[in-house]
């Protein structure tokens, strides 16, 4: 049987040398240890807990959450433990603050209005009426001096300002919240925060009332109110300083003007009076700005002109400055050497620039565009599964460019849609060839700023090509036209030439201007008219100049239409290819304009003017590049036609135009691979064809001539594909068919078809490095707890923590409300047992106030009235 | 007020089927004016009296009269139609067209002089068909199928008769639906109208295609035609658990109990039956083709008994070529896989159809989708589908665009599906490969010996053509294809594969128009700009040396094609 707590006690309090047996004062002296009060107190509080078992709530009711899986919660050393909970004192706590605010409340329930006397010391109990009157009367009077706007008050009277909220001061309402939290500290933590916001606006109040009898003169001064006092004292002396300064000045000033009155005085000479004053001198201006000479800007300034505008002047001027010119050594001559390597560098440099572009990465440069692209195909992704109905299929072909019929239709309608205002795309597109094209345009007129030489000497490259075809009227009269050197000898004698034209800005203009001159002079007056509108003569001449390149494209094909001589062509489209440098865009556009117009032609057949049109094409773009913006629509047309036009195998005739037109196409599509050597199935298929029907008939050399030329340019062409022996075997059994011209093409063919049969081997494409299994480890957190969420998302996270938050909070509500609840109730009753125990103490009173009254006016023969009435 | 009385009451007689006569018609007769009108109260006054007694039996030759005379006045012989079908519904309905046994000989006359009146009617109804005016061919068929329908509603023994003979009125409605080349509009009405919606008419109407074609003999191919338009403007026959149960005529088979319409065995014995008749008579080649495309949905399902014929059909057609071939094979295909029907030689035609011209064709896309279908099967021999591969490579070489956008993913999607194919894509040195053993030297350094293609073009067997020892340079070079989305994709061969499939279905339709429209509907893009070649030529089409008078490979070109324009 354990010690009953008595004695537990007592040998507790000894234990702690609390109740020691009383020792004699010498003992007591040599006991050095001898036990603080402090000690005593902490000690006692100590075995005060330990003998209440239900006033301290020792560890969490939460269990200990995974004790393994962490270090930090392994038994008893948790973060749970540490925090000692005491039930019972954070009840009382409540328990008060309910009676404090929540009986207040609960008694002036269901009553409306009323005055709430907050006149100092009304609701004290503990003040006597003349206390109450003194102190009405102190603050009275200090209300009175503390005027904020009081100008003969104290200075430190004006320190005590600062900023303020709701009438009180920043501080105090901080201080406000940490007595609020210092006050929920004591109960139960989870309650806490929530009592104190509740009860934040009752302790406002409450404030307010404090902060109405705080301000006593008497009050020790602050460390933060010594130092405004400090500050407002040295500013005051600042502010003396600055005045005594200002009339000094002022004197000064007024003797200055007086010094006008003066001078002729002290030379004795009359001087004729002052010219007026400068207009932008207004005439209210004080003498002493009259007199003194000052710059206009600032006189503006002063005069209270904007400030942010003056600021924006000042900016430019000081970028003017910045910009000015410096001196700087100019361009030495180079030597040829230089010269000579410096154009091998550019060469270069362009050279590494198209096998780049053959390979088809992008330059740096056009990432924009691949974005733009990437974009255009997402959209048009979009569009499909719109169209489709259902997101999962995504097209396979999309992203190899290749897009399905519909969306192909979407975006036409979408291009249509833009061509509506089709003005403002010209105009735009016009801006942006402008804006890119600017820089070459410039140069030619700025080749001197350049820095980098690479550049420099492009420049001057191009700037010689096109003096090439602009000589003569620009430089002067001693370069010669190498136009009229070759192919164009009347041009000086002839009277019927003008000088000047109307720059044409659409073919039509340019056919009134060309049709009645010979077409040997074309060129020339190309040049005179490219001489003319020079973009740097006038800024509205690019957009001529634009305009005339397209009419010029038109003019191409025109010309070949009509059968015009091939040299004036081939000088066109020189022209058009030294233009298309500065407006390469809407020379590309008439272009693929002309393509389109080919593409749509019911059965495909190109006119002649197609044919120049795909020679300018192939001598004006490269036509190495993986894609080119014409190029490609050009080849997939020509392959479009050789594979219609293709003979059929069991054809007897030949018919001429298509061989002709044919053997054309084939060998521009082998001329156009021949850097980048991209085979053309539909030449290969076509030349097959076209020989082998040949070969059944019987049809001029010189078609056949061509044919095998073309034949032979393929083999040389493709030799080094794998495929080569496939590509060219079928044409071996025909050729000895062809005569004794295939002999020598059917030479060449064997051989180069062995070679080739000894060099090749079995594919190896997927010589790749074995792709190692994905592996997912699971990420390990170092030091990890339990009670951490670690979630990589951070939305979500917060998300949680924001719902366990609503969560506690929510139950702290509830169990607030219900304890509020209860109190009432208990309050109610309370109240009400008293109502009726005063009921019942007045009954009884009345009762025995009426039976003494009874008992009185019967006297003595009462007894049996008092007897039922006391019962 | 009246004028919406007689409006609506003209609307009730027209939706009314049945020749009811009563007071509002002579109500309404004074307040119409015009001399329309006037017709229009006489022909129904004609019929109402031929109503009430045999006295009046003459206006039928009246009414007739109206209605043969269509080219002059429409509307009059369409309402001298319908009255005379109402009157020769009634009449039949009220057996005056029967001849009883105890009929006088007065009355059996008039019994034989209606019945050539009904047949006079009947032809008049019938030139109507095939007419170019759809509302005048409509109004016929239905006025026909109306008589029809009175004609087999008496009593099974006589409605027998009336879906039979030769001279009844259906069978006339066949005979002129198959004979009219041009009543593609009745014939489809029929379809829809008449024999999807009646069990009894498509019975009846497949026995009548027979006998029809049977009998004839002059202008048999238009008649096929008619026949085969007519058969397929109906309905596929119904699955196997069905129940005929939706009859035409009145009086319905299935009050008997072992009336053979009920079974569903016996309808398709007679569209076997008629199907059988079509194949044997002469077929042109649209006729033909048309036929194949419905193969599959119409006529299989019908064949339960003898696939051999239908078989030796569709074995007349592939040989016959073009994309015939190519319809047969699917039907032989639906046959082998549908019906369990032995077909050795499958493949072998399937890949003789793979020729040059295949990819050129304009059902390349259809002849793709097939071929996915036939090939998909991973039981398929690698060797097998290594050939088909290895052709299709080849003869990309000569394709367009198109063809080889599908072709690349289609191969890729056979390597991944036969892993033994990944050879043709790499084949390490290994002695046991054929390729390496029909080394033509024996060097030391075998590694870099040049190889055969063992793969044999001509084989016409595929199983044997050694492909699946070869390997697919042609399929290598393509990846410097001129146009550079074709050549982008064909790079996928050489890469991982690590995608699992790609769907065939999305690089299908692509063209050269697709491709250039493609490019052309897009604008130059401004920010990019256009890149120039930078160095401009002396000469373009002239000789470089000289005085430049000369023309160089591209300008004898150019002058050859424009002097042959």
């Amino acid at each position: 049987m354990p010690p009953s707590q008595l004695k537990a006690l007592k040998t507790r309090l000894r234990e702690k040398g609390i109740t020691a047996p009383s020792k004699t004062k010498t003992q007591r002296k040599s006991d050095g240890n001898h036990v603080n009060p402090k000690d005593r107190h902490t000690a006692l509080q100590q075995i005060r807990d330990d003998f209440n078992p239900f006033e301290l709530r020792h560890v969490s009711t939460r269990p200990a959450k995974f004790p393994s899986t962490s270090i930090y919660n392994s038994a008893g050393s948790g973060k749970y433990a540490k925090v000692l909970h005491r039930p019972g004192v954070s009840k009382s706590a409540g328990e008060d603050m309910r009676r404090q605010y929540l009986l207040p409340e609960m008694r002036r329930r269901n009553k409306t209005g009323g005055l709430v006397d907050r006149r100092i010391g009304e609701g004290d109990e503990g003040m006597t009426a003349e206390q109450r009157a003194v102190m009405r009367f102190t603050k009275e009077k200090e209300g009175r001096r503390g005027g904020v706007f009081d100008l003969e008050g104290s200075d430190d009277e004006g320190g005590m300002m600062g900023l303020t909220h709701g009438g009180r001061a920043i501080d105090e309402l901080e201080v406000d919240d940490m007595k609020g939290s210092g006050k929920g500290s004591e109960s139960e933590d989870e309650d806490a925060g929530f009592l104190v916001k509740k009860r934040r606006r009752e302790d406002e109040e409450e404030d307010d009332v404090e902060e109405a009898g705080e301000g006593q003169p008497d009050v020790k001064k602050s460390k933060k109110e010594v130092m405004q006092e400090v500050i407002a004292k040295s500013k005051l002396h600042k502010y003396e300083r600055q005045k005594v300064k200002e009339d000094d000045e002022d004197l000064i000033d007024k003797l200055d003007a007086g010094m006008a009155d003066l001078l002729p005085l002290l030379r004795s000479q009359q001087v004729p009076p002052p010219p007026p004053a400068p207009i932008e001198i207004q005439p209210g201006t004080t003498a002493n700005e009259a007199g003194m000479k000052i710059d206009p800007e600032r006189q503006k300034l002063l005069d209270g002109m904007d400030r942010a505008q003056a600021d924006k002047d000042y900016e430019k001027r000081l970028r003017e400055l910045a910009q000015d010119i410096r001196a700087k050594p100019s361009e030495r001559t180079k030597t040829a050497e230089e010269r000579a390597k410096e154009e091998a560098e550019r060469l270069k440099e362009l050279e590494e620039r198209r096998s780049k572009r053959m390979i088809g990465e992008e330059l740096s440069e056009d990432e924009e565009e691949e974005r733009r692209r990437a974009v255009d195909d997402e959209h048009a992704e979009d569009i499909a599964v719109d169209a489709l109905g259902n997101e999962e299929v995504g097209d396979d072909a999309e992203e190899f460019g290749l897009a399905s019929a519909g969306v192909e239709s979407i975006q036409k309608t979408r291009e249509e849609v833009q061509h509506v205002d089709e003005d403002e795309f010209d105009f735009d597109a016009d801006l942006v060839a402008s804006a890119s094209e600017a820089e070459l345009s410039d140069q030619e007129s700025e080749a001197d700023d350049m820095s980098a030489p690479g550049e420099v000497t492009e420049v001057n490259q191009e700037q010689d090509e096109e003096d090439e075809f602009v000589k003569g009227f620009l430089g002067g009269a001693n370069a010669t036209p190498i136009a009229d050197s070759s192919n164009n000898p009347i041009l000086n004698g002839n009277g019927a030439l003008a000088f000047t034209y109307p720059c044409p800005r659409s073919h039509a203009e340019l056919l009134s201007i060309v049709e009645p001159l010979p077409v040997q002079q074309l060129p020339t007056v190309i040049q005179r008219i490219r001489a003319l509108y020079h973009p740097s003569l006038s800024a509205a001449n690019k957009e001529m100049m634009s305009d005339f390149s397209r009419a010029l494209v038109d003019h191409l094909a025109y010309m070949a239409e009509h059968d015009q001589p091939l040299p004036v062509i081939e000088q066109v489209i020189r022209h058009l290819h030294s233009l298309s440098r500065t407006y390469a865009i809407p020379i590309a556009e008439a272009f693929r304009t002309h393509l389109l117009a080919w593409h749509e032609r019911p059965g495909g057949e190109p006119s002649k003017g197609d044919l120049v049109i795909l020679t300018a094409i192939g001598s004006i773009y490269p036509t190495s590049d993986h894609f080119h913006q014409i190029v490609t629509p050009a080849t997939t047309l020509m392959g479009r036609w050789l594979a219609v036009n293709a003979p059929s195998p069991g054809a007897k005739t030949m018919d001429e135009r298509r061989s002709r037109v044919g053997a054309f196409m084939v060998g521009l599509c082998v001329r156009w691979q021949a850097l980048s050597k991209r085979l053309a199935p539909e030449a290969v298929r076509f030349t097959l064809r076209v020989l082998s029907t040949i070969a059944a008939t019987t049809t001029s050399s010189a078609e056949v001539a061509e044919h095998l030329e073309n034949l032979t340019a393929m083999a040389e062409l493709w030799k080094a594909k794998t495929a080569f022996i496939d590509i060219f075997e079928p044409f071996i059994p025909m050729l000895p068919n062809l005569g004794s011209a295939a002999a020598a093409a059917s030479q060449h063919l064997s051989t180069l078809l062995k070679s080739s049969r000894q060099t090749r081997y079995p594919l190896l494409l997927h010589n790749h490095r074995p792709q190692p299994l994905r592996t997912s480890n699971p990420k390990f957190e170092e030091g990890f707890n339990p009670d951490k969420h670690y979630d990589p998302d951070r939305e979500r996270s917060d998300a949680a923590k924001l719902r366990k938050e609503v969560k506690r909070e929510k139950k702290g509500a509830v169990r607030e409300l219900r304890k509020d609840g209860a109190f009432v109730a208990r309050e109610e009753l309370r109240e009400k047992r008293e109502r009726d125990a005063d009921f019942v103490k007045r009954e009884r009173r009345l009762v025995a106030e009426i039976a003494q009254e009874g008992r009185e006016n019967q006297g003595g023969g009462g007894g049996k009235g008092r007897g039922k009435g006391r019962r | 007020m009246p004028g919406t009385v007689t409006n609506s009451a003209v609307r009730k007689r027209k939706r009314d089927d049945a020749p009811k006569m009563d007071g509002t018609k002579p109500r309404k007769a004074p307040k119409t004016t015009s001399t329309g009108q006037s017709t229009q109260t006489r022909i129904l006054h004609l019929e109402e009296q031929i109503l009430q007694g045999r006295e009046h039996y003459n206006n039928i030759v009246e009414l007739q009269s109206l209605v043969q005379r269509y080219e002059a006045k429409p509307r009059m012989a369409t309402l001298a139609a319908v009255g005379l079908c109402r009157v020769f519904c009634r009449l039949i309905a009220a057996e005056a067209l029967v001849r009883t046994g105890s009929a006088t000989a007065g009355e059996a006359q008039v019994v034989q002089w209606l019945k050539g009146r009904l047949r006079e009617y009947d032809e008049s109804l019938l030139t109507w068909i095939g007419s170019p005016e759809a509302a005048q061919e409509s109004t016929s068929l239905t006025l026909l199928m109306r008589i029809v329908k009175a004609e087999t509603s008496q009593g099974s023994k006589r409605s027998e008769q009336a879906w039979r003979t030769e001279t009844s009125t259906f069978f006339k409605l066949i005979q002129a639906l198959l004979e009219r080349t041009n009543a593609d509009g009745a014939r489809q009405e029929f379809g829809e109208k008449y024999a999807d919606e009646y069990d009894d008419v498509r019975f009846y109407t497949f026995l009548a295609v027979k006998q029809v074609l049977k009998t004839s003999s002059a202008h048999s191919e238009e008649i096929v035609g008619g026949a085969v338009d007519l058969l397929s403007h109906m309905e596929s026959p119904p699955d196997s658990d069905y129940q005929p149960q939706t009859w035409y005529s009145a009086d319905a088979p299935s009050s008997v109990p072992n009336n053979p319409l009920l079974s569903l065995a016996t309808h398709r014995k007679a569209a076997q039956e008629t199907w059988l008749a079509i194949f044997r008579s002469p077929l042109t080649k649209d006729n033909r083709k048309r036929l194949l495309t419905l193969a599959t949905s119409q006529i299989l399902p019908n064949f339960s008994t003898r696939l051999e014929l239908l078989a030796d059909f569709l074995t007349d057609s592939f040989n016959a070529g073009g994309s015939l071939s190519l319809l047969a094979l699917n039907s032989i295909f639906h046959l082998i896989t549908h019906q369990n029907l032995d077909y050795p030689e499958f493949y072998t035609k399937l890949y003789s159809l793979l020729d040059e011209d295949i990819l050129h064709s304009k059902h390349r896309s259809r002849f793709f989708r097939l071929l996915e279908m036939f090939l998909r099967s991973e039981h398929l021999p690698a060797a097998l589908v290594a050939s088909f591969v290895k052709r299709l490579a080849r003869l990309s070489l000569q394709a367009p665009p198109g063809a080889i956008v599908w072709i690349v993913p289609w191969v890729y999607n056979y390597v991944k599906g036969h892993p033994s194919l990944g050879f043709l894509l790499h084949r390490p040195h290994h002695p046991a490969h054929r390729i390496y053993s029909t080394q033509s030297k024996q060097g030391s350094d075998s590694a870099t010996m040049a190889v055969k293609d063992p793969f044999n073009m001509l084989e016409s067997n595929p199983n044997i053509t050694g492909a699946i020892d070869s390997s697919l340079w042609e399929l290598e070079t393509l990846q410097s294809h001129y146009h550079p989305n074709v050549a982008t994709l064909a790079r996928i061969l050489g890469e991982q594969f690590t995608k699992r499939e790609y769907v065939l279905e999305d690089f299908l339709d692509h063209s050269y128009a697709s491709l250039v429209g493609q490019e052309l509907g897009r604008e130059v893009s401004g920010k990019k700009g256009v890149e120039v070649e930078w160095a401009i030529p002396k000469r373009i089409v002239m000789e470089e040396v000289g005085e430049g008078q000369e023309l160089n490979g591209v300008g004898r070109l150019l002058t050859g094609a424009l002097e042959a324009m």
